[in-house]
């Protein structure tokens, strides 16, 4: 037998076996009872609350919940966008935070949101008394119905932001305080959603916040527009929603 | 006690016995424990526990919903007991009678009988008895009326019912399966109430409640069940029950604990 002069077969079966198990991963993500979550989702947004929505760094707010923002603001909440630090770790230009800074003034407007910049290092987020000073100054000034938050465990299972899973953490260790308060905390960018925002219909706006942060998106614009809506539909597979954002709701 | 048919053994009976004892034999295995604990780790156990604790520690209004009377005990029992014991006002409606058992007669008065008594070892405030077929709840068409009555006349802040998911749902009891998607419909119906509702018995957990102050009040009242007792001995049936919570605790930081699905 003559023997083939290149091996596709492997490959074929390597990329198999990666896209077989990428999709039990993704089956496994989805919301246990998602036409279920998909009503939480429409009674979040349906409400009028005062929101606080924490972010470690710009541009993270408008990825993982701008749709979501968008919405509440549409149907009458305050929303308030808060972001910890400035990013400047992000590139090595010069004054990067004060950029970045005005591309998030520039996605608040888009989404139709307040926004309080702190000052926190980026990169050295971690809990701490500094951290929780912010998060004290923040409630004393927003008085939140509705808590926004980076999921404690992070999207991923490897490889996440220390920053994020410091925000997390810490509002986690608020938990206790603030529901007795009456407050509804939700974390964003969490694993296994129990709450889907169905945010078809201001997606062109989400995609727009997401834009604004011109000094961070590299690549062309049809990339950053397939992108979204790919990370977009992760959680929509089971639910009659085309885009969706997926919450945790902690009680 | 009831009386026996003695025309035939009652092979169920038997079958289940081996069943039961095999499994636990099987699930004290340190191994095989382990992987039942991965299989039923919450994605986030820290953040279930906190849950679990969140929800127990205040005063509610709560409706416990169950198919046959020793369900609840089972499932939710811990859980059941530590928001008695914060103080909330339990209302406790158990369907069918679970009068049906291979060859016995007359179960349903001593069932009754034995919910009560667990009822009063837990602290609940009421137990209904809505008397409905056992075996026969997805045929029966009060179910939804009845449980949407029980819902509007005690007016919840949290339920709590079967997951009709269950461990495994091919293998899912159909009472429990008709209770959970009966809920469920009125959940979607219902969803400005601002009820929480929560599923026990589910495999897809999200809610860690830590009973290890409770476990002894919980394996009481499991035991008041006297009629259900002739699967496993009195040690055997307190070793499951410590096993099961073992392995919903998991790697949470508790000892013992109960999983609980919240619908919404």
């Amino acid at each position: 037998m003559e023997r083939r002069s290149d091996p596709t077969l492997p490959w074929l079966i390597a990329g198999g076996a990666v896209a077989a198990a990428w999709l039990v991963w993704r089956r496994m993500q989805q919301p246990y009872y998602p036409s279920v979550a998909l009503h939480a989702g429409l009674e979040l947004v349906s409400r009028r609350h005062r929101v606080l929505a924490i972010g470690p760094h710009p541009g993270d707010l408008e990825f993982f919940c701008g749709g979501t923002l968008r919405l509440l603001a549409q149907n009458g909440s305050a929303v308030t966008m808060a972001v910890l630090s400035r990013g400047e770790q992000g590139t090595n230009r010069a004054n990067i935070g004060e950029i970045r800074t005005r591309e998030a003034e520039e996605s608040a407007t888009i989404l139709g949101a307040n926004l309080i910049q702190l000052d926190l290092p980026d990169g050295a987020i971690r809990p701490g008394p500094d951290l929780e000073h912010a998060l004290d100054e923040l409630w004393h000034r927003v008085r939140p119905d509705v808590v926004l938050a980076f999921d404690p465990k992070g999207p991923l299972p490897l490889g996440n932001n220390p920053d994020h899973l410091a925000l997390g953490a810490a509002v986690l260790a608020r938990s206790r305080r603030a529901v007795s308060q009456g407050e509804r905390l939700y974390f964003y960018a969490a694993r296994q959603p129990n709450v889907l925002v169905d945010m078809t219909e201001v997606f062109p706006e989400k995609l727009n916040a997401v834009r604004a942060h011109r000094s961070h998106i590299y690549g062309p614009d049809g990339a950053v527009r397939s992108y979204l809506q790919c990370a977009s539909r992760l959680f929509s597979r089971r639910v009659p929603a085309v885009y969706t954002e997926g919450f945790f709701r902690l009680i | 006690m009831p009386e026996q048919v003695r025309a035939k053994s009652d092979r169920t009976l038997q079958a289940k016995r081996a069943i039961f004892s095999t499994l636990y034999r099987a699930g004290e295995k340190a191994w095989l424990e382990g992987l039942a604990e991965r299989f039923m780790a919450p994605d986030n156990p820290p953040l279930a526990l906190a849950q679990g604790e969140l929800l127990v520690r205040s005063p509610r209004r709560v409706l416990a919903l169950t198919a046959h009377p020793d369900d609840l005990e089972f499932f939710a029992g811990g859980t059941l007991r530590r928001l008695a014991l914060a103080g909330s006002r339990i209302t406790a409606v158990v369907l069918s009678d679970g009068e049906k058992r291979g060859n016995w007669r007359d179960l349903a008065q001593q069932r009754q009988g034995e919910q009560r008594e667990a009822a009063r070892l837990q602290g609940y405030d009421t137990v209904t008895f809505l008397g409905l077929p056992d075996f026969g709840l997805p045929e029966d068409p009060r179910l939804e009326l009845l449980v949407a009555r029980a819902w509007d006349q005690v007016a919840p802040e949290v339920i709590l019912a079967f997951d009709p998911k269950e461990l495994l749902p091919q293998f899912a009891n159909r009472d429990h399966k008709a209770l959970g998607r009966t809920v469920m419909d009125l959940a979607r119906a219902r969803f400005f109430s601002g009820a929480q509702v929560y599923f026990y018995g589910t495999h897809h957990p999200d809610v860690l409640v830590d009973i290890t102050s409770v476990m002894a009040d919980k394996l009481r009242a499991v035991k008041a069940h006297q009629s259900q007792m002739v699967y496993l001995d009195e040690a055997e049936t307190d070793g499951v029950f410590q096993l099961m919570g073992r392995i919903m605790a998991g790697r949470s930081g508790a000892t013992y604990a109960e999983s609980l699905f919240r619908l919404m």
